[in-house]
């Protein structure tokens, strides 16, 4: 088991990462010892991490929760204390990398602004019910949206409610509870953030300026997959994967089937759990090779019907023995980008 | 994509297919062995009264069933739609007969289909959440003319699993013991999903449809045929030329589309199938500023639109000191009242509920804010903006009260009201504990047995409480959802 610094809400495809040897944060000392130390793909620290004997004949591949990673995260995003009542600015221009340490343009990359206040929680209470997906709808008293186009900043009075105005900026006073802007990749209402500020009204300031430059060191994580047990398969297939028996995701929320909408099988070539673990935020990233695959519903999918995100191919087997294998399962509407199923694979 | 096709080609006399399907046809639908329509008929007669003789009538046909002839059910098919919680059922009859399914959970005794007369069925069901096993029975009844040659009967139980939701359906998080009255629910949602679904009062999804990620989705109703969900997806603000009536079939078949550009915010179905809506208008006022207001519109299925009432004939903004920037009425509720034959809109700007006679386009009378024509008592707290609204009768109606920033909460409210000597006053509210400021949207409901519903739109939360402002039931959406106007009804089968 590692504990990196994590990213919040995720488009791992964003590139520019420098990878998981830079260890942001230096968050990756905790720990060290715990089972996913010496973590290999491929069985050599098996003892315990196997599952009840090798793959099933008929090619079903059962997913179940003693098989699913586990993660915890915590968020410690920046707070600024500016004008109360006042139609401020808040102004990402220098936004150079995002929660990820991801690089990050903050014109072609930020292409919708979020503006949620938490009239009855706090800065810590809100970061923690980011951090675990509990909150609901009724905790926030208002959502509203901009789309910036190429603009690098935004005023209160710009958001809106789906294109009706909200005049939000006279509801903008000190003691109204908790004022956070998120800012996304893509128009998906509160899916894709690359950053997040708190920003919050104040008697005793005339600040109207909030800027927002800094994406690393706002999120830490622990994630364990190497004590998961490992999923045995057929080299050669067939492959249908079956999560029914998942109850619960990663985050240890219950697993509400409609969510998953999309696998990602990926083989990563001389590496071992345990690195995976410490690059978790570049697992796109730094994989040989990647296959997805849409999923319309249910719980189950065949894996031949996944293709090479590069290429195209369908997935034809498991090949190599020197790596690590993953099949995540992943939800494009969730808030936090982390897979809600994630599991070795043990040809 | 069809999806799995269900055969069951089941005369009703073939009982051998119970508990085995003749060369595999009958595909994942399956007779129940065990069901309530088991051929020892423990409730009568009429499970397998094809059987002719064999046990009287039964039911059916009472003593002299001897005489009578069996309708035969046969070649039932079951497939699930393009909407995978919705089922089609065909069968034959060998005779001209009316004939129904009764289905659902359990033992498949919830919900009774419209009747279908002839000898070649079809109806939907309707009403069944997700990865769920349905049980289901085709009826047959003779016609009056043949009641004295024919006996009714009743197909034995059969059995389908409807298929799993959608990937990326949002989830209503559901608590309260208390059983609603209403059993279904039409929820437009907007946020991470755009979608428009029906839910049942446990919360779960029984039909859904989803939308491209633009404009607005208002207002959806199920259709008062009972055959397509009718959607008012209005453009945004700056694009409201974009707006249009969808009518979404049940299931899940061809949408048909109508374009209503500039209709915003709310519409109706009138029993004949029209459409009464919100229209922007542009126009001038008396200071010269070109600027908009509002319509009531009303258009026929070929998409002509005649108006109704025109907020420029009727109010002058100048002379109310309204602002005039932007939409001076933005009109955000309408209804309408078929017992008399009335319209009643609300105006969001103007803070005013106009009643609007139908035939004449006459203003009956403008209730509240800046219009208002009505004395309030002195205990009557104001309602500074409001959006949805229920006529309950002609002494009283319920409001969603926004409020504004200032007052800082929303509310449910109702007023007693005279709508001769033009008298309101303030009988009941409900405030939410802690309280909730809306912003935007809002909608209010009021039941037979006196509880009532509050949406609390961009807090995403729906809350039935009593008289006594205790909370009986509560749906929460996830963060990132909110729901706009909804519209709670009893079945698919009967528009009362």
């Amino acid at each position: 088991m590692r504990t990196v610094l994590f990213l919040f809400l995720g488009l791992a495809l964003a590139g520019g990462c420098t990878g998981g040897s830079d260890d942001p944060g230096g968050a990756t000392g905790g720990d060290p010892g715990g089972g996913s130390g010496s973590g290999s793909g491929t069985g050599d620290d098996g003892g315990d991490d196997t599952g009840d004997g090798g793959p099933d004949p008929s090619g079903a591949v059962p997913i179940t929760d003693a098989r699913n990673y586990t993660y915890q995260g915590s968020l410690d995003a920046k707070s600024t204390a500016v004008a109360e009542l006042t139609d401020i600015t808040v102004d990402w221009s220098a936004l150079g990398e995002d929660l990820q340490c991801h690089d990050l343009d903050p014109v072609a990359d930020i292409d919708n602004t979020v503006l949620l206040v938490f009239p009855y929680l706090t800065e810590e209470e809100v970061e923690e019910g980011l951090s675990t997906d509990s909150l609901e709808q009724s905790d926030l008293g208002v959502y509203l949206s901009q789309e910036p186009g190429d603009a690098t900043s935004v005023q209160l009075a710009d958001f809106t409610f789906f294109g009706t105005d909200a005049d939000i900026e006279l509801e903008f006073e000190e003691g109204s509870g908790t004022w956070l802007v998120l800012f996304a990749t893509g128009n998906t209402v509160g899916v894709g953030s690359r950053m997040l500020t708190f920003i919050e009204p104040s008697k005793s300031t005339d600040n109207t300026l909030v800027t927002v430059e800094e994406g690393c060191s706002v999120l830490d994580y622990t994630v364990d997959i190497a004590s998961a047990e490992r999923t045995p398969v057929l080299a050669d297939g067939p492959w249908l994967v079956d999560w029914s028996a998942v109850t619960q995701t990663g985050q240890g929320t219950e697993l509400e089937p409609t969510k998953v909408s999309s696998l990602m099988l990926a083989w990563y070539s001389g590496l071992e759990v345990s690195e995976l673990e410490a690059q978790f935020l570049d697992l796109e990233l730094i994989a040989t090779d990647t296959w997805t695959l849409e999923h319309a519903g249910g719980t189950s999918a065949d894996l031949s019907l996944a293709t090479h995100v590069e290429d195209g191919s369908a997935f034809t087997g498991f090949g190599e023995a020197d790596g690590t294998w993953i099949l995540a399962l992943r939800c494009r509407t969730c808030p936090n980008p982390a897979p809600l199923v994630l599991s070795v694979l043990e040809p | 994509m069809r999806h799995a096709l269900l055969l069951l080609g089941l005369p009703l006399t073939l009982l051998a297919c119970r508990g085995e399907c003749p060369e595999g046809d009958c595909g994942d639908a399956q007779p129940v062995a065990d069901g309530g329509g088991g051929e020892d008929g423990g409730d009568g007669g009429s499970d397998d009264g094809g059987e002719a003789g064999d046990d009287g009538g039964g039911d059916e046909g009472g003593d002299d069933g001897a005489d009578l002839e069996p309708v035969v059910i046969s070649d039932i098919t079951v497939e699930l739609t393009d909407v995978v919680t919705v089922a089609r059922v065909t069968w034959s009859t060998d005779q001209e007969v009316e004939s129904w399914v009764e289905f659902g959970e359990g033992d498949g005794t919830t919900w009774t289909t419209s009747v279908s007369t002839g000898t070649e069925h079809e109806v939907l069901l309707l009403g069944t959440p997700a990865d769920t096993e349905v049980t289901l029975r085709v009826h047959a009844e003779p016609l009056e003319a043949d009641a004295g040659e024919l006996e009714g009967s009743t197909s034995e139980d059969l059995a389908y699993t409807t298929g799993s939701l959608p990937s990326g359906l949002p989830v209503l998080n559901v608590t309260g013991d208390y059983v609603p009255e209403w059993n279904f629910q039409v929820l437009p949602l907007q946020g991470t999903s755009f979608s428009v679904v029906i839910v049942d009062n446990q919360g779960r999804i029984v039909w859904y449809d989803v939308q491209a990620n633009e404009g607005n989705l208002m207002r959806a109703v199920v259709s008062s045929a009972r055959d397509a969900v009718i959607l008012c997806h209005a453009g945004q603000q700056d694009s409201l030329e974009e707006g249009r009536i969808l009518w979404l079939p049940l299931d899940g078949g061809e949408v048909t589309r109508v374009d209503l550009p500039y209709v915003d915010h709310d519409m109706v179905e009138l029993p004949d199938g029209t459409i009464g809506a919100i229209r922007v208008q542009e126009g001038t006022t008396s200071d010269g500023k070109h600027t908009l207001a509002d319509q009531i519109v009303e258009m026929d299925a070929d998409g002509n639109v005649t108006v109704i009432w025109d907020a420029w004939d009727h109010i002058d903004p100048v002379e109310l000191g309204v602002p005039t920037e932007m939409n001076w009425t933005h009109g955000n509720g309408l209804d309408y009242l078929p017992e008399e034959d009335a319209y009643i809109l609300s105006m969001k700007t103007l803070g005013t509920l106009v009643k609007v006679d139908r035939a004449t386009g006459e203003s009956l009378w403008m209730l509240n804010g800046k219009a208002n024509e009505f004395e309030f008592s002195p205990e009557t707290e104001p309602v500074p903006m409001q959006h949805q609204f229920e006529y309950l009768s002609e002494e009283a109606i319920l409001i969603f009260d926004n409020g504004d920033p200032g007052r800082g909460y929303s509310r449910a409210v109702e007023f007693a009201i005279d709508q001769d000597a033009l008298y309101a006053e303030q009988t009941w509210e409900y405030i939410r504990d802690p309280s909730v400021f809306v912003y935007a949207k809002g909608d209010v409901h009021r039941f037979s047995d006196g509880t009532t519903q509050v949406v609390w739109s961009s807090s995403g939360e729906m809350q039935l409480v009593d008289e006594a402002g205790t909370v009986l039931w509560q749906a929460n959406s996830e963060l990132g959802q909110a729901i706009t106007f909804v519209q709670p009804f009893q079945s698919f089968y009967d528009n009362e």
